[in-house]
């Protein structure tokens, strides 16, 4: 009898219901579209900076890791370190790319360039034979070729590439043409300066921002001897194949490492995973998802408020039905449960729609996204993402919001209905 | 039966104690159809309320079938008004998302001594007895205010209770429709031998009790019986 009296005292005031539901529709449908965008986010920022800037781990000479912010050029992984690495690696099967990164200035004049001037970038000195199987930076090149590719007009006679591929903002700003010439300068091996002459032969637009807008490539060999490196590099890039299992193989071959002889050498060698590099940007992807939960709680207070108020005129409206109901002997338990019961149909109303709603623009969402295209160029808002950013279908928190939304309707008629069947029942009817 | 001892009720209105009953008391017999009688502010209605564990006293004692029910807890007053009181109201008090039957059977769902189709059947027997039938699936606006009234008596009688007390049942039908509930009221009394306790000031309701215990200013003032007011 409960269920039925709630389901239809539920549908005594249409267009009330309709308009508490609406809103618990609405605020669900919004926290799915926020927590689609930033779980989306979330995942193409892992997943680009897996692909193009930290790889999956990275081994990096004693006392690096803590300097990495500031590209140092004292801490190397030796000649002779590398090759027991390289044995220990392909004896694990593991893939890897060794890398020389540091700042750079980049040098334009005025003989190919509309104007002279200069910016910063990130020099990383790839390894070009084994760098496409850690990163996919090769892969998206916009115009020309990669280094050491068949369409490179820079390969030396001894088979390297003395040319150089930049990120696409980077070549907007400096409005760089392949075949333009540009001076890269940084420091080399010990900190003297060095600068290098070079040839843009490819311009990389990719999927990860910081690529696009400071990245600059260029070939180890031809960089080892520009810059001194004596066959070192600052680091080993490591993938462990499929990013959904990535994190397990790292955590597996972690146990390995240390087990080994790297670890317990005078320098040991380090091992640190795409998430020890960037702590920063889980804490900020972390704080979002706090944002996201506060912006869930405005919208669940919204919806409480809502069915609060839905529930409050329903229960003034009924003073003598409640008041019938306790004279036939129900209890308050009944009479509040009744009233919550109705709070909850109502909420089961929104939150299906909500969800529904939600669904569908999440939909939409996670197949096109939002082109925020030019808008990203000039800032940096955290998250690894150039231009469309998609949704995600992150289905349990989708169903939390649902089930948030639908305890908190219930829940919502608790104060209303319990202020009205405390009161006596004689006080009741002379009231109405 | 219902006994009443030298029952007083003060309640507080705008600050001030208000006694509105100031030792009551009368002795009402099964089977009886009777009305406590009085102006406004007389303390009928209240010793109605009183007599159906819907207040609490503030001295004396009230005796349902030989149980003290003025001391019982709120819990235990329910379970009396479920299984001994039946009430009718001046505005009917019906649910109106409920149709006739539903309304009816909500007096019978609580006591949970009932399968569905039982309390159906009773429902369905109740309202055919009021004059009813065929309007059992109606809801109350499909119904006229005398034929609302006729749902509220089914659902007062439907669980046999000792006593059935109705505050000013007619005061919102025409007379004839009065008339009609009323008689119709005497004639259950007469076949369930059950004790109905007005409570009115309407001369019509008067004419059709036995016994009138009139009250003014919360004392009787007199207790008539055979239509001798």
């Amino acid at each position: 009898m409960i269920f039925s009296m709630a389901w239809k005292n539920m549908f005594r005031y249409k267009r009330r219901t309709l308009i508490t539901a609406s809103a618990i529709a609405l605020g669900i449908m919004f926290s799915i579209m926020m927590e689609g965008l930033l779980f989306g986010a979330d995942q193409d920022s892992k997943r680009n900076l897996i692909w193009y800037e930290t790889s999956a781990a990275k081994i990096f000479a004693s006392s690096y890791f803590e300097q990495k912010e500031t590209f140092p050029v004292e801490f190397f992984i030796d000649k002779n370190e590398r090759a027991a690495l390289d044995a220990f690696l392909n004896n694990k099967n593991i893939k890897f790319a060794p890398r020389f990164q540091t700042y750079c200035d980049i040098y334009f004049s005025e003989e190919y360039f509309e104007t002279a001037g200069s910016v910063s970038g990130i020099l990383s000195a790839v390894d070009t034979a084994k760098d496409s199987s850690v990163y996919k930076i090769s892969d998206e090149i916009e115009s020309g070729s990669w280094l050491a590719g068949s369409k490179d007009t820079s390969i030396d006679e001894s088979g390297v590439s003395t040319g150089a591929v930049i990120g696409s903002w980077l070549a907007k700003d400096m409005k760089a043409e392949l075949g333009y010439y540009i001076t890269v300068q940084c420091r080399g091996r010990g900190g003297f300066i060095q600068t290098m002459d070079v040839p843009i032969i490819g311009i990389i637009q990719s999927s990860n921002p910081i690529v696009n807008a400071g990245g600059v490539f260029m070939d180890l060999a031809f960089v080892d001897e520009m810059l001194e490196l004596e066959g070192g590099v600052t680091e080993y890039s490591l993938s462990f194949g499929d990013i959904s299992v990535s994190d397990k193989r790292y955590d597996n071959f972690r146990t390995e490492f240390k087990a080994g002889s790297f670890s317990s050498a005078d320098t040991p060698l380090e091992l640190y995973s795409w998430r020890d590099i960037e702590a920063d940007f889980l804490a900020l992807t972390k704080s979002d998802s706090a944002s996201s939960k506060v912006f869930l709680l405005f919208m669940l207070i919204i919806a409480a408020v809502g069915i609060s108020n839905t529930m409050l005129m329903a229960v003034m409206e009924r003073k003598s039905e409640i008041g019938m109901l306790k004279t036939l002997g129900y209890t308050n338990r009944f009479i509040r449960s009744l009233f919550m019961l109705e709070g909850f149909f109502i909420g089961i109303l929104g939150s299906i729609s909500g969800l529904l709603l939600g669904f569908a623009l999440n939909f939409f969402m996670v197949q096109y996204g939002i082109n925020f295209g030019s808008l990203l160029e000039g800032i940096d808002i955290g998250y690894r993402i150039s231009a469309v950013m998609r949704s995600g279908w992150n289905i349990p928190v989708f169903l939390l919001i649902a089930g948030g939304a639908l305890l908190v309707s219930a829940l919502s008629a608790f104060i209303p209905s319990g202020k009205m069947v405390r009161v006596e029942i004689a006080e009741i009817f002379r009231e109405v | 039966m219902v006994v009443i001892k030298d029952v007083e009720k003060v309640y507080l209105s705008n600050s001030e104690n208000v006694h509105a009953l100031q030792g009551v008391s009368a002795k009402i017999s099964d089977g009886e159809f009777m009305a406590f009688a009085g102006p406004s502010g007389s303390g009928k209605t209240t010793l109605l309320n009183l007599v159906g564990c819907l207040d609490s006293l503030s001295k004396g004692s009230i005796f349902l079938d030989d149980e003290e029910i003025s001391s019982l807890s709120s819990p235990q007053k329910s379970l009396i008004r479920q299984k001994k009181i039946g009430f009718i109201f001046q505005s009917y008090n019906l649910i109106p998302v409920l149709t006739a039957r539903e309304n009816v059977e909500l007096a019978l769902d609580i006591l949970h001594t009932h399968t569905k189709k039982e309390m159906k059947d009773i429902s369905y027997a109740i309202l055919s007895e009021v004059g009813l039938a065929g309007l059992e699936e109606r809801k109350p606006n499909q119904l006229s205010g005398g034929q609302q009234q006729r749902v509220s008596i089914a659902r007062a009688l439907v669980k046999n209770p000792s006593v059935i007390l109705a505050d000013e049942p007619t005061a919102n039908l025409d007379s004839a429709n009065s008339e009609m509930i009323l008689q119709l009221m005497k004639e259950l009394n007469k076949k369930h031998n059950s004790t109905f306790i007005f409570s009115t000031h309407d001369q019509m309701v008067l004419s059709y009790v036995d016994r009138i215990i009139s009250l003014k200013d919360g004392l009787i003032v007199s207790d008539e019986t055979k239509r001798s007011v």
